[in-house]
């Protein structure tokens, strides 16, 4: 894992930057699935090699 | 004489072909027993018994004539409702595609309907395959068949609960998550999400173009195969189609398992997720049959089930907020609860997180590739568990509930639910078989082999009748 970690998403704000409107329960419901999100995403944030860049759609080739 | 709703695809086919039933007796069965019972189980959305009555007699006439198309003529089936149909209404469940009519079929749909089956109608689904089970929707949830407290699972719940009920022959699902697998280990049939790319997913509602699978769900695995054989068709007007030979599905089905190597994803379900015990051993107990069917059974190891979850859960969150980002904006109340919420996570994915988890991705699938240089199939169970109670289905987007069927979503790898027996309650156990890239044939073989050689298939869910009737 990479030693820098990512800013907490802030959920109010990227809610309103979108237009989404919740009602409260469904605000504390959103915290759990966005707590979650950051816990995936900092386990799959490592150091990776070219080899594994997502490059499928530009094999152009035909063999 | 079995009934005609207990009859699978393999039998009924040629008893249509020798013309000793008709079409048009097997559909209006199936139309009367969706009148007398789908009241209770909600497996429909829409039932087009005109148009269903319309398509049989159309066969009957071709049969009688010397026209008989193959095993799916005259076989009624029904589609979860995010199948394109022309002309009548795909809802995705929804009370924001409440009124929409395609106008074309998807492909998938125009298939089945070349081969000749007759569409019995619409089945419920969660909302947009991802909603749960709601209950703030215009239509409600389908219930499990086994015991209509229960839970029949989703996304594909209308799916998997006509084929258990005897309300359909055959149906398809689709499956981004497990939404195919889920549903035939929880109403206890036989449900292939098939290799990505294998089956068109043109004209299906979208939820995460690069997870989304459709696929068959029948009572057993040979009538998912006898489906494939139609299903498997390169489409060039879907980007994810593969222009491959399609497997031999009736020819493989001739072959017995002697001699394969099963590979036992044994940390999945011993460490990795919290598993209930009697699926478990249905899992132990179906490795036995194997051995005894002349496999040699041996333990791989994967990466834990955690890191399959997380790069599926950013790649399906971001892809599926793509998708519903602007009628999520303009109309959130046409959204259930549970799907607004769900979809709606989508916003918070960073784009760096998005590259990162298509590049685990890349990884994983190579993993998963070398596994395969070893074991010509993969066993682990479907669901940890057996069906809750209707809607108590918890979080299960929770990263503390990892998912034994996301990792194959993941992976594009061929995955099949089979019944691999009864807990002590009466509900089904489950067990997930899968294989290599486009051996969806050879996945279907270990199936139905173990469904021959034992007799779970023989059991079908009758008590929910009395229920149905009790409640009437």
């Amino acid at each position: 894992m990479t030693d820098t970690p990512a800013t907490p998403i802030p959920i109010e704000a990227k809610l309103a930057e979108y237009g989404l409107r919740v009602g409260p329960e469904t605000l504390e419901s959103l915290k759990g699935s966005v707590a979650d999100l950051e816990a995936a995403a900092r386990n799959i944030r490592v150091k990776r090699s070219y080899l594994q860049e997502p490059v499928h759609a530009l094999r152009l080739w035909t063999k | 004489m079995t009934a005609l709703h207990d009859l699978t695809i393999a039998e009924a086919a040629p008893l249509l072909k020798a013309k000793k039933l008709s079409p048009v007796e097997l559909t209006a069965s199936y139309l009367s027993r969706i009148e007398a019972f789908d009241g209770q189980l909600n497996a429909y959305i829409r039932v087009l018994p005109e148009q269903a009555m319309a398509a049989a007699r159309k066969a009957e006439g071709e049969i009688m004539k010397g026209g008989y198309k193959g095993p799916l003529h005259g076989v009624p089936i029904g589609l979860k409702d995010i199948y394109n149909t022309k002309g009548i209404a795909t809802t995705g469940h929804s009370a924001l595609y409440k009124d929409h009519v395609p106008e074309e079929d998807a492909t998938t749909t125009r298939l089945l309907a070349e081969a000749g089956t007759i569409l019995l109608g619409k089945l419920s689904t969660w909302e947009f395959a991802i909603g749960g089970t709601s209950f703030d929707l215009p239509w409600p949830p389908a219930k499990n068949p086994w015991n209509l407290a229960h839970d029949p699972a989703g996304s594909s719940s209308g799916s998997g609960a006509a084929i258990a009920a005897g309300l359909a022959m055959g149906s398809m699902g689709t499956d981004t998550g497990g939404s195919i697998r889920g549903p035939a280990a929880w109403c206890g049939i036989s449900g292939l999400k098939p290799t990505y790319g294998l089956v068109s997913r043109r004209g299906i509602l979208p939820l995460s173009f690069s997870l989304d699978h459709g696929g068959p769900m029948c009572w057993t695995s040979e009538d998912c195969a006898l489906m494939m054989e139609v299903l498997a068709q390169h489409d060039p007007l879907d980007p994810g189609s593969a222009d491959v030979a399609k497997p031999d599905f009736a020819g493989s089905l001739q072959k017995d398992v002697k001699g394969l190597r099963i590979g036992v994803i044994r940390h999945f379900f011993e460490s990795d997720a919290e598993t209930d015990p009697e699926i478990k051993a249905g899992i132990e107990a179906a490795l036995v049959t194997f051995r005894e069917l002349g496999c040699e059974v041996v333990d791989v190891t994967l990466s834990p089930l955690s890191a399959y979850g997380d790069a599926a859960t950013l790649i399906s969150r971001s892809e599926a907020f793509a998708f519903h980002e602007e009628t999520l904006k303009a109309t959130p109340e046409l959204y259930g609860e549970l799907a607004r919420q769900r979809i709606m996570m989508g916003a918070f994915v960073r784009a760096c997180d998005y590259v990162n988890a298509l590049r685990e991705r890349g990884r994983l699938i190579a993993e998963i590739a070398t596994v395969f240089e070893s074991v010509d199939v993969l066993i682990c169970p479907t669901m940890p568990g057996v069906a809750p109670k209707l809607g108590d289905l918890g979080n299960m987007m929770s990263r503390s509930r990892p998912s034994f069927t996301r990792v194959f979503n993941l992976t594009g790898s061929p995955a099949l639910s089979v019944c691999s027996g009864f807990s002590a309650a009466g509900l089904p156990l489950n067990m997930q078989i899968v294989g290599r890239p486009f051996q969806d044939d050879l996945v279907l073989r270990v199936g139905s082999a173990f469904e021959k050689a034992t007799a779970f298939r023989d059991l079908r869910p009758a008590p929910w009748v009395q229920q149905a009737l009790a409640a009437e």
